[in-house]
């Protein structure tokens, strides 16, 4: 018998392979809350094996509590690629809910970094 | 589309990476490799608190200190042309080695018609 893996082909590609989590986010918006505690909303477009990802359209969500939420953002370099190191937290974001949502004048508390 | 192969495209573009410890650099791409180190040139360092500014002609980066790396969006563009590129000229050779190879029989051809590869080693038989 040969030694071939169990797991049946998928989506992913990859030889025998679970399929990775991370690619059900690909093409879709996301929010990724770093470990300095920074919150970033953008459209994935790629991750590797080290949990680096590509987001595209990348804006900056920025949480006060006694002032409004201000999105921060950059018409020339919005393409992030954020090292795998920093993530603490992927999700997806429902973008006709988030479009819907009004964010101007919502307040928060930010969010503290990691401690290692 | 794999983060390395992004920041491969962004060659020779201005970026902005920032550090763990909270630096920036606003530079232009030389060179980087699979760790993720990478060389720039003309690059501006901005401190932790966004404060002081200093201008650094030339640095090398090691790649486990970055936080995050910004490119500008034009390079989603390369990387399409890049790829296109990589298809047209898959194509063109595949063409050249199916079409019009009327040798005798040997002649450079091994069992299954095509070039070697690693299937006709004495391992793999």
């Amino acid at each position: 018998m040969s030694a071939k893996p169990k797991g049946k082909s998928d989506q992913s590609g990859r030889p025998g392979g679970r399929k990775s989590m991370l690619l059900d986010f690909v093409n879709k918006r996301v929010g990724v809350i770093t470990n300095d505690g920074r919150m970033l909303v953008g459209n994935m477009l790629g991750y590797d094996q080290v949990c680096n990802i590509v987001l595209d359209k990348c804006v900056e969500r920025v949480f006060e509590p006694n002032q409004p939420m201000q999105t921060i953002s950059s018409d020339s370099l919005n393409t992030f690629i954020i090292r795998g190191d920093d993530i603490a937290v992927i999700g997806e974001i429902d973008s006709e809910k988030d479009d819907k949502e009004s964010w101007t004048g919502k307040t928060g508390h930010p969010i503290k970094p990691v401690v290692h | 589309m794999l983060p390395l192969s992004l920041l491969k495209s962004a060659t020779g573009c201005p970026i902005l990476i920032e550090l763990k410890n909270g630096e920036t650099y606003n530079a232009k791409l030389h060179s980087m490799d699979l760790w993720m180190n990478m060389s720039l040139t003309d690059a501006v360092r901005t401190s932790r608190d966004g404060n002081d500014f200093w201008h650094v002609p030339q640095l090398y980066i090691r790649g486990n200190t970055i936080k995050y790396i910004r490119v500008p969006e034009l390079v989603l563009g390369i990387v399409e042309e890049e790829r296109a590129a990589r298809q047209q000229r898959r194509a063109d050779r595949s063409n050249r080695s199916s079409g019009g190879s009327r040798r005798s029989a040997g002649g450079g051809r091994n069992r299954h018609g095509g070039r070697r590869d690693r299937r006709d080693h004495p391992q793999w038989q």
